[in-house]
């Protein structure tokens, strides 16, 4: 009788299991957004549990599901990768990859049986964790009331105050759930409450957050259209096509799972992959575990809040961060590397630390490790370099530059303007000593507990974070200090150096909860809820850092894409007629046109190819346009670039966050043969004609 | 006493689970009846448009690609000024000359040379503890 039962059960999951991958790739043809979602959630759900079985380890469900998603995804993302590298991102493999994956699925008879939930009965608990629920809720529902089309400096410009004080409190009372609770639901709550903390750009930018998104989903596009982009590279391929092949089976607009990819996977991933990692890999008490994975708000999550290639990276790092304290088995070690590979065929910035990261913890040779820890990255930008036609690197000692090293540590919202206020200036010391007062609270409570037995941790446990943090710090020095990139802007050169130390800095997260519930356990509970309360405030700080500012003491970020930019690129193309142009603008009207019309003109010129609008990343174009702003709107800039490139017609423009926007387009007014405005007068295109 | 501790933790747990509870409410509240000033309004008079932030890279943030991890910005350390082609990170690159090369090339053959040394001293230090 029961194997008649289990006979019926596995016939109905085959069914649902084909049925939906036939619906899933079905509607690469089809095109319905319902049944995409449907069916691959459906089928998503068939392979996940069926991964999950697999266990002979005597694995914890939450443990399982982890990998499972984990090899699933880096599986699927490294065929697809190596398919399309291979010929292009066609139907056929798309098709052939789903449905390799549902016959290996199909041949797992054993589902996992999720246990039922017990709920807590205490009533002022409940009552808090509802709160909390309807306060993460408040929070996103000001998101999208307040999303905009306009040119915004930074979302906070649009949430008062409060909006802090609510996530302060929703934060405190998250940790007393956690902490009182015997269930597990304060999980749940916590994958919400992060999924809130690093949502909210995505929502409130309506036209799109940021620069570089842009041009990724550009490229995106083009290869959802054409299948393949050339030419074919491996730097990016994994998100590339992750996101591409995503669109394709679901019909959801590439937009819309580009932008959420990277904070839906985050903030599942990342909570889940510390609450493990610190219960059965530092073995702390559930209860522990659950207050103390709180750590992972800490750090400002600027790379959780949109989807890159290197932030795809990041939060596979930030998760196996946590992943690797397990006692793992082969197969998860296998799982692990898995990851990085694909990890390495989306952005090697972090892909290959990543792999150093998990070979130094599974016990390879720690000093050869080490050493390839300070060169590889190194020597990955001399390739780079070389390929790019730049001196590798600079031969000079890189002590003399050691400055610049320096810099990447200091308070750079320094200015002479006005007399900053304290409070200001208080809040940003956060921002300036977060990591180093971590560092120094591991630190000293691994020291202190030396002495205590049960406190202390194994040599194998924490050697691979220190060894693996200096060499990439060295690394970061050399890259510092040695390195040229040609096609980024002079005052971005630091950035591939800020990435990694952002990176590095997640390595002492296990180490600062850890050591938090060791020593406040000792503690009453009174003392335990002050120190929540620091927590909370810490969080809240994180929270405002996570976004870029508008303040005091940050005066000028950058501004967003807005409908305005949009509106002009497609009235600047009405105009030219047809003929070939040019356009010099803020880098955020080229990324307008970019989603707009993706990577549509080329023009040539002596042997060189210019994107028809300019960009800090890609040749002189935008150095010109810096030019012209500074030489006061000045023909002559331009018709160098007119007569020299040989267009027809090269338009300026200028927005009202120019400064001195209105002195600036009064000259160009003058230099310029002829101008428009956009319709709410906030942008002035100018035209030269040839 | 055992009830009276039990009484007492339960008083501090109370309070703190009332303290978090009003302040998401309150804070609620008040976040939903914000009316688009305040924070934003002063927050906009530090902005360029409020004369600040000029004479950084023409319109543009410096250390800034919106999006990219702005707020780690070292491009603007203090008493630092800004502008177009004002020397940056790389752009003061002095290339190396030759002899600075010749000599990087020297002191590398020196450590090569002396690995093998090393070496010996290692496998010495080994056969002595045999």
């Amino acid at each position: 009788m029961q194997d008649d039962n289990n006979k019926v059960t596995n016939v109905r999951r085959s069914v649902v299991l084909w049925g939906s991958a036939f619906l899933f790739v079905a509607n690469i043809w089809i095109a319905s957004a319902v049944i995409g979602v449907v069916a691959g959630t459906a089928w998503a759900v068939s392979i996940l549990n069926a991964a999950a079985s697999q266990d002979r380890f005597g694995l914890s469900t939450l443990e399982r599901y982890l990998f499972a998603s984990l090899f699933l995804g880096s599986l699927i993302g490294l065929l697809l990768s190596i398919g399309y590298l291979l010929t292009s991102l066609s139907s056929f493999l798309i098709v052939t990859v789903v449905l390799l994956l549902t016959l290996a699925s199909s041949r797992s008879r054993s589902f996992v049986h999720m246990r039922a939930i017990s709920i807590d009965r205490s009533y002022l608990v409940n009552t808090l964790s509802l709160l909390v629920v309807l306060g993460d809720l408040m929070i996103l529902t000001l998101a999208v009331g307040t999303r905009t089309t306009e040119a915004l400096s930074s979302p906070w410009l649009m949430f008062g105050t409060p909006v802090f004080l609510l996530f302060g409190f929703i934060s405190l009372g998250l940790l007393v759930i956690a902490d009182q609770r015997r269930d597990d639901l304060s999980l749940v709550l916590t994958v919400i409450h992060f999924f809130t903390a690093i949502s909210i750009s995505a929502i409130v930018f309506e036209v799109g957050f940021g620069f570089d998104p842009f041009v990724h989903r550009a490229a995106e596009t083009e290869l959802v259209s054409l299948g393949s982009i050339e030419p074919k590279q491996l730097l990016y391929t994994g998100q590339y096509v992750l996101v591409s092949v995503i669109q394709k089976l679901t019909a959801l607009p590439l937009k819309v799972v580009d932008i959420w990819l990277v904070p839906v996977g985050a903030s599942v991933l990342v909570p889940l992959s510390a609450y493990m990692g610190l219960l059965r890999g530092f073995k702390l008490k559930k209860r522990e575990a659950r207050v103390w994975m709180h750590t992972i708000f800490l750090l400002p999550l600027m790379p959780l809040t949109f989807t890159v290639p290197f932030n795809i990276t990041f939060v596979l790092f930030f998760a196996v961060v946590f992943l690797l304290l397990l006692k793992l088995n082969k197969i998860q070690w296998g799982i692990l590397y898995l990851v990085s590979l694909f990890a390495i065929l989306t952005h090697p910035l972090l892909g290959v630390p990543l792999l150093l990261l998990i070979s130094m913890v599974h016990g390879w040779n720690r000093k050869l490790i080490a050493i390839a820890g300070i060169v590889a990255i190194p020597l990955m930008f001399v390739v780079h370099n070389l390929g790019a036609g730049v001196d590798g690197v600079a031969f000079i000692n890189p002590f003399v530059r050691v400055g610049l090293f320096l810099n990447l540590f200091i308070d750079p919202y320094q200015h002479g303007y006005f007399d900053i206020p304290q409070v200001w200036e208080a809040i940003y010391l956060y921002r300036t000593w977060i990591v180093w007062l971590l560092l120094g609270f591991a630190i000293s409570s691994s020291l202190l507990a030396a002495a205590k037995q049960p406190f202390r941790l194994s040599k194998n446990q924490v050697c691979p974070y220190v060894l693996i943090a200096a060499s990439l710090m060295i690394a970061v020095f050399l890259l510092s200090t040695m390195f040229v990139f040609k096609d980024i802007i002079w005052y971005e050169q630091a950035e591939f150096s800020l990435r990694l130390i952002q990176a590095i800095s997640l390595l002492v997260l296990p180490f600062v909860a850890y050591f938090g519930a060791m020593r406040s356990r000792a503690l009453s509970r009174s003392m335990r809820y002050l120190i929540f309360i620091v927590v909370a405030v810490v969080m809240t700080f994180a929270f405002y850092f996570s976004y870029p500012r508008l303040d005091p003491k940050s005066l000028t970020p950058g501004v967003s894409v807005s409908a305005v930019d949009v509106e002009i690129v497609h009235m600047i193309d009405q105009i030219a007629d047809g003929d070939e142009y040019i356009v010099l603008s803020s880098q955020m009207m080229s990324a307008a046109a970019l989603q707009e019309f993706g990577f549509r003109d080329y023009i040539e010129s002596d042997m060189q190819e210019y994107l028809w609008y300019a960009l800090p990343t890609g040749g002189v174009l935008y150095q010109e346009f810096l030019s012209y702003l500074n030489m006061d709107a000045d023909r002559d800039v331009i018709d160098q670039i007119g007569e020299g490139i040989g267009v027809l017609k090269v338009y300026t423009v200028i927005h009202h966050y120019t400064p001195d926007n209105s002195y600036l387009i009064e000259e160009a007014k003058v230099t310029a043969d002829s101008w428009y405005e956009s319709a709410n007068k906030s942008v002035v295109v100018f035209e030269y004609s040839y | 006493m055992a009830v009276q501790t039990r009484t007492k933790t339960a008083v501090s747990t109370k309070v703190i689970v009332g303290v978090a509870a009003a302040g998401i409410i309150i804070a609620a509240a008040a976040a939903g009846a914000f009316d688009g000033k305040g924070f934003s309004e002063r927050a906009r008079n530090f902005g360029p448009a409020a004369g600040y932030g000029q004479g950084y890279t023409p319109g543009y943030a410096p250390g800034y690609t919106p999006g990219y991890t702005p707020g780690y910005q070292p491009s603007t350390p203090a008493g630092y000024t800004p502008g177009y082609g004002t020397p940056g990170y790389g752009v003061t690159l002095v290339p190396a000359t030759p002899e600075q090369i010749r000599a990087q090339i020297m002191r590398l053959k020196e450590v090569w040379n002396r690995a093998p040394r090393i070496r010996k001293q290692k496998d010495y230090k080994e056969y002595q503890y045999k």
